[in-house]
C-alpha cells in the first residue's frame, strides 16, 4: 500500500503481526488438542462419528441450512434489488421495516415463534425451524445487499430497459451476475448462522431423528461423567463444515463485504 | 450519498418484490413482538391459563428493578470494550498486513475462523481455558506473568472482562476483514499525494487512510452496539450472570425471569425494553452519522 | 414497451421461486406420532434416565406390555425445561414427561392429568402413604406426578485413592478440611470440590451448613415459620462464606459446574471430596466404576473407592448430620395425551412394578415405594455397602425438602449465596434480602 517496504520494515511487520495473531491462534489450537486427549485422536473421532447420530443430524442440518440459504438467497435478492434500484412510495419506511428484524435475538421470541409454528400446523417440520431462521437473517442480508447494488451504475439497467427487459428480467440476466461477491456473502452467512443453531432446532423439533447436528456433543454427557476430549471432538466436527464453505468461498466473501457494509 | 434510482416504470411491482421479505420478517418478528407486547401486561408464569391483565405495572416494576439498571451497566461497559478494541485490532492487523507481510492467507485464516465457530463451541471451550488450571493460566505462568493468574470467570472482578475477552477473540476477525476490503479500495493516489508531500508513513495513515474508512468505522460501531445487546449464549453459558449479578446481561436476566422464575409477563416486559432501547440507538446512530457526514 | 405481460410473468416467477424453496425444505418425516390401529406409542421425555440408561427400563416394560411401544427422547437438564413448557401444550407433546420437585410441579399443573384413580386402582386409597414424597407433587388436590426414586442430599463422596495418597482421614472439622485442601494441592490436586457455578449445588451445600446451625431451621424459615433474617440463618451464610475465604472450598469454584466440571475432577482423581447426595450411590458398585474407567480413558480409575461421608462440622457448635431432600424425578402424564390410560400405565410400572423397581434396585436408586430395598451385591468393599445403608437408614427420616418451591424465593437465595460467596454481599444483607424475597412470596 505504501510502495515498496524494506526488508526491515517487513520483518517488524511480520513480527507485529504474529504477535497479534497468536492470542488468536492459541484457543484455536488448545481446542484441537483437547479433542486429542482421553483415549486418543483416532478413538475420538471415530467414536464421534460411530456413537452418535452424527450423520443423521447432519443430514438434518444440511436440509435446514439449505432451506434456509434457497428462502434468504431469493428474498434478499428480490428484496434488495427493489429497495436499491425501484422506486414506489414507502420503500425507504419499509427497508426501515425489514432493518427493524436485525434487533432482537430469537431466544427472546421463542414463544410467539412457537405458538405461530403452531397455529401453522408446522411443528416438528423442517419449516418451521427455516422460517424463523430466515426472519431473523434476511435483516442484515438486505442491509448489506441493498448497499452494494447500490454501488451498481443503474447505466447497465438503463441499457437492459431499452433491449426491452421487464424488470425481473433485468434482475436474473443483468444484476445477479454482477452481485456474484454480495451472493457469495449471503450463502456463507446465512449457512453459518443456521447450521450453528442450537436453541430453534431443539424446541421446534420433537422427534429424536429431526434433531440438528448441534446436539451431537451432548451424547458424551451421561451419567457417567462427561467425556470432555470426546465433546470437543464432535465441536470439532461440526465445525468444520462451516470452516470448509468459508474458505472455499473466502475470496468472493472478501470482495463482496467490501462494498456491501462500507457505506 | 445520494442514490440515483433507476426508473423502470412499474411502481407496482416494487412492492411485489418486497413482498416476501416483508411477509416473513413481519410475519415472525414483528407478530412475535406484539405477542410479547400484549403478554408483558400480564401477570403470568408463561404455562397454562391465568393471565391476570396488570397494565403497566411490570414496565413500573422494571424501572425499578436496580438488576435491571446493573445490568445495562455490564452490557455498555462490555460494548465500549469489546467494539473499540475489535476496531483497533482489526484495523491495526488489516494495515499490517497490507504492508507486505508472508503467508498472510494463514493470518487471514486464524484470525477469521473464531467468527465462524458457534458460540456454544465457543462457550464450553474458553469455560475450559479460562478455569484455575486451564491453559490461558498455564499459558501466563509459561511466560513468567504467573502472578496474574485467575479463576477468570469465578472472580466478579474479572468474570465480565473475561467474557469481553472471550467476545474479542470471537468477533475481531470479523472487523479485520471489513477494513481488509475497505483497504484495498482506497485509491492510490491519496496516498501517493500524501507522501509526496513529505508526510511520513504513520501520519499519512492517521490523516488519509483512516478518516476514508469511516463507512467501516459507522458500520462496525453500529452492528456492534447491537451485537452487544443481543449477546446471550456467551455470557450465559459460562458465567450464567455470576458469580452473583456481577455479568448479569439484560438478555440472561430476560431469559432466567421467563424460564426459572415462571414470570413470563416481566419477562416480556424486559424484552420490550431491549427492543426499545436497541432501536432508539440504532436511530441515533444513524442520526450522528448523517451528521457527521455533513 | 410492454407492461402487462412482463408484470404478470414477473409476480408468477416470484411467487413461484419463494413457494418452492418453502415447499422443498417442508418434506415432513412421519412424526414419531401414534399408528391407528396396532401397538400404542408412547412419546416419553426426560433429562433421567439417561440416553445409555433408557433402555434399561423401557425394554423391560415393552416386554410386559407388547402392545405399547416407548419412544424415549432424552434432552439434558438444562434444556429440558424449555423443551417441555413448550411442547407439552401441544396434542404433539410427550405423552409421559419427567418432572422435578420443588418450582415444578406448581407451574406445570395445568399442563398435567391428575394422576389419583390411576394411583387408587394400581396401590389402594392408601396410596400417598405408599408412595415416599407423593405429598411433594399434589398440587391442591391435583396429583401431578408420581414420585420414582428418592434421593438425600447432606453428605459428601470420597475418592478413597486420593486420600491414600496423601495419607490423610477423611475430615470431620473445618480445620482438618483445610488442612486437607492445602495438603492435596501440595501434590498437583484438590481437596473438596464445589461446583459453586450452579445454583443447585450452592443450595446443597448451603443446606448442610443452615442444617449444622440448627437442623430444619432453614425450611421454617422458607415456610415463613421462623424469621430467615434471623441470627441462625445470619450464622448460617457467614459460615458459607468462611467456606470460601478459608479455603473449605477451591479456588476458582465459582467459575466451575457441578456437572460436569467438578465431577470429572473427584471421578478422576484430581480432586478428593464433593458435597454430593444419595444420587451418586452407584459409585460404589463395580458396573459404575468400569463405566467411569471406560469414559475417562483411564484404567485406573477402575479400582477407586467412593466412600460416602459425613460433611465436616464447619460450624462450631452445630449439630452435623442431617440430611435432606425427597423425590429425585417424577413422572407426570400430560393432559394433552391421547393414550392416557397407556401412559398412566408405564407411570405405574416405573413406580410400583416388581420389574420396574427391581431396575431401579439394581441402579442404586431407593425407589419411593416403601419398603424397597436396593441391590447392594455389586458394590465394591463392604465398608461402602455398610456406609450406603447407614445413609440409607438415616435417610428415612429427613430435615427438609431440598427443593424449594417458590422460583421468586429460589432466585433470591441462588443470587445471594453467589454473592456471599463472592464477597459482593454481606451475610447480613443476604439475610435480609432473602426474607423479602419470602414475605414478597
Amino acid at each position: 500500500m505504501f510502495g515498496r517496504t524494506r526488508l526491515r520494515e517487513r520483518i517488524i511487520i511480520q513480527v507485529l503481526a504474529t504477535v497479534i495473531a497468536i492470542p488468536f491462534a492459541f484457543p484455536l489450537v488448545a481446542i484441537v488438542a483437547k479433542s486429542f486427549e482421553g483415549q486418543g485422536p483416532a478413538a475420538n473421532y471415530l467414536a464421534v462419528l460411530t456413537k452418535t447420530p452424527f450423520l443423521r443430524f447432519m443430514l438434518n442440518s444440511l436440509i435446514i441450512s439449505g432451506g434456509t440459504v434457497a428462502l434468504v438467497f431469493v428474498c434478499t435478492m428480490l428484496a434488495a434489488f427493489a429497495f436499491s434500484k425501484l422506486r414506489f412510495r414507502g420503500r425507504d419506511t419499509l427497508f426501515v421495516v425489514v432493518l427493524g428484524g436485525l434487533v432482537l435475538p430469537a431466544i427472546a421470541l421463542i414463544v410467539p415463534i412457537f405458538t405461530i409454528v403452531l397455529r401453522l400446523g408446522l411443528l416438528n417440520t423442517y419449516v418451521a425451524v427455516i422460517l424463523p431462521l430466515a426472519a431473523i437473517t434476511i435483516p442484515f442480508t438486505v442491509l448489506v445487499t441493498r448497499n452494494f447494488l447500490d454501488g451498481v451504475p443503474d447505466e447497465i439497467l438503463e441499457a437492459a430497459k431499452i433491449d426491452g427487459a421487464s424488470s425481473f428480467t433485468t434482475l436474473l440476466r443483468v444484476v445477479l451476475p454482477l452481485a456474484k461477491p454480495i451472493i457469495a456473502v449471503v450463502l456463507v452467512w446465512t449457512f453459518l448462522q443456521s447450521w450453528n443453531e442450537f436453541f430453534l432446532p431443539l424446541l421446534l423439533l420433537q422427534s429424536t431423528e429431526m434433531q440438528a447436528i448441534t446436539q451431537v456433543p451432548l451424547y458424551f454427557t451421561s451419567e457417567y461423567g462427561s467425556d470432555t476430549p470426546k465433546i470437543f471432538a464432535s465441536l470439532v466436527l461440526l465445525s468444520l463444515p462451516v470452516v470448509v464453505a468459508y474458505l472455499s468461498m473466502q475470496r468472493f466473501f472478501e470482495r463482496g463485504l467490501t462494498a456491501g457494509a462500507v457505506k | 450519498m445520494t442514490r440515483r434510482t433507476a426508473r423502470l416504470g412499474l411502481n407496482r411491482t416494487g412492492y411485489l418484490y418486497v413482498l416476501p421479505v416483508l411477509i416473513v420478517v413481519v410475519g415472525i418478528v414483528y407478530l412475535g413482538v406484539a405477542y410479547n407486547g400484549y403478554v408483558s401486561l400480564l401477570d403470568w408464569s408463561g404455562i397454562g391459563d391465568g393471565q391476570v391483565f396488570i397494565g403497566l405495572e411490570n414496565y413500573v416494576d422494571a424501572f425499578a428493578d436496580p438488576v435491571l439498571w446493573t445490568a445495562l451497566g455490564h452490557v455498555a461497559v462490555f460494548a465500549v470494550i469489546t467494539i473499540t478494541v475489535q476496531m483497533l485490532l482489526g484495523l491495526t492487523m488489516a494495515i499490517l498486513l497490507s504492508g507486505g507481510a508472508w503467508l498472510r492467507g494463514v493470518y487471514k485464516v486464524v484470525m477469521f475462523l473464531p467468527v465462524v465457530l458457534s458460540p456454544a463451541v465457543i462457550s464450553v471451550s474458553f469455560r475450559n481455558l479460562l478455569s484455575p488450571d486451564g491453559a490461558v493460566n498455564a499459558a501466563l505462568e509459561a511466560v513468567g506473568l504467573g502472578a496474574l493468574t485467575q479463576p477468570w470467570l469465578a472472580n466478579p472482578d474479572t468474570a465480565l472482562f473475561a467474557i469481553a475477552a472471550i467476545n474479542i477473540w470471537a468477533w475481531t476477525g470479523f472487523s479485520f476483514l471489513l477494513y481488509q476490503a475497505a483497504l484495498s479500495q482506497i485509491s492510490q493516489e491519496h496516498i501517493e499525494a500524501a507522501q509526496l508531500d513529505g508526510a511520513g508513513r504513520f501520519r499519512t495513515m492517521w490523516s488519509v487512510v483512516v478518516p476514508q474508512l469511516s463507512g467501516t468505522h459507522a458500520t462496525l460501531v453500529l452492528i456492534g452496539i447491537i451485537g452487544s445487546l443481543k449477546t446471550f449464549e456467551l455470557v450465559y453459558l459460562t458465567t450464567g450472570g455470576g458469580p452473583g449479578r456481577s455479568t448479569e446481561f439484560l438478555t440472561t436476566y430476560i431469559y432466567k425471569k421467563a424460564i426459572e422464575g415462571f414470570d413470563a409477563g416481566y419477562a416480556a416486559a424486559l424484552s420490550v425494553i431491549l427492543l426499545v432501547l436497541s432501536l432508539a440507538l440504532t436511530v441515533i446512530q444513524m442520526r450522528v452519522n448523517r451528521t457527521l457526514k455533513g | 414497451m410492454k407492461f402487462g405481460n412482463p408484470r404478470r410473468r414477473s409476480a408468477a416467477a416470484i411467487t413461484a421461486l419463494v413457494a418452492a424453496s418453502v415447499a422443498l425444505a417442508a418434506c415432513t418425516p412421519a412424526d414419531g406420532g401414534r399408528e391407528a390401529d396396532g401397538p400404542v406409542t408412547l412419546d416419553v421425555w426426560g433429562w433421567n434416565p439417561d440416553e445409555a440408561s433408557a433402555p434399561g427400563y423401557f425394554d423391560k416394560f415393552e416386554a410386559e406390555n407388547p402392545d405399547i411401544k416407548v419412544n424415549y427422547r432424552f434432552i439434558q437438564a438444562s434444556d429440558y425445561v424449555n423443551a417441555v413448557r413448550l411442547a407439552a401444550t401441544t396434542a404433539d407433546g410427550p405423552d409421559v414427561f419427567g418432572l422435578q420437585v420443588g418450582v415444578f410441579p406448581e407451574q406445570f399443573a395445568p399442563l398435567t392429568l391428575d394422576l389419583t384413580p390411576y394411583l387408587e386402582d394400581e396401590l389402594g386409597s392408601d396410596w400417598a402413604d405408599k408412595l415416599n414424597g407423593s405429598d411433594q407433587y399434589n398440587v391442591d388436590g391435583k396429583q401431578v406426578a408420581a414420585p420414582w426414586y428418592m434421593s438425600s442430599g447432606g453428605f459428601m463422596w470420597v475418592n478413597m485413592s486420593v486420600a491414600d495418597e496423601l495419607g490423610l482421614a477423611v475430615p470431620t472439622t473445618l480445620d482438618e478440611l483445610v488442612a486437607f485442601n492445602r495438603a492435596a494441592e501440595a501434590i498437583g490436586k484438590k481437596g473438596l470440590v464445589q461446583g459453586a457455578k450452579d445454583g443447585f449445588a450452592n443450595l446443597d451445600l448451603f443446606q448442610i451448613v443452615a442444617n449444622q446451625v440448627e437442623p430444619g431451621y432453614f425450611y421454617s424459615a422458607l415456610a415463613g415459620d421462623e424469621d430467615f433474617d434471623s441470627t441462625e440463618m445470619i450464622e448460617a451464610l457467614e459460615a458459607w462464606q468462611e467456606l470460601f475465604t478459608s479455603g473449605a472450598v477451591q479456588e476458582g469454584a465459582l467459575g466451575m459446574t457441578a456437572y460436569p466440571d467438578a465431577n470429572d475432577a473427584r471421578i478422576t482423581g484430581q480432586a478428593a471430596m464433593i458435597p454430593f447426595g444419595s444420587w451418586q450411590f452407584r459409585d460404589a458398585t463395580n458396573a459404575r466404576m468400569a463405566q467411569y474407567a471406560e469414559t475417562y480413558g483411564d484404567e485406573a480409575i477402575a479400582d477407586t473407592v467412593f466412600m460416602p461421608a459425613d460433611f465436616p462440622l464447619v460450624v462450631e457448635g452445630g449439630t452435623p448430620g442431617s440430611l435432606f431432600g425427597g423425590p429425585d424425578v417424577g413422572w407426570a402424564v400430560s393432559a394433552q395425551s391421547d393414550a392416557k390410560d397407556a401412559a398412566a400405565r408405564l407411570v405405574n410400572w416405573l413406580t410400583s412394578s416388581e420389574t420396574g423397581l427391581s431396575v431401579l434396585s439394581d441402579a442404586l436408586r431407593p425407589p419411593a415405594l416403601i419398603g424397597s430395598s436396593i441391590d447392594l451385591s455389586d458394590v465394591k468393599t463392604p465398608e461402602q455397602a455398610a456406609a450406603i445403608e447407614e445413609f440409607i437408614t438415616r435417610g428415612e427420616s429427613l430435615v427438609g425438602p431440598r427443593e424449594v418451591s417458590n422460583p421468586d424465593v429460589k432466585e433470591a437465595l441462588v443470587t445471594a449465596l453467589s454473592a456471599v460467596a463472592s464477597g459482593q454481599l454481606s451475610p447480613a444483607d443476604a439475610a435480609a434480602q432473602i426474607q423479602s424475597a419470602i414475605d414478597a412470596a
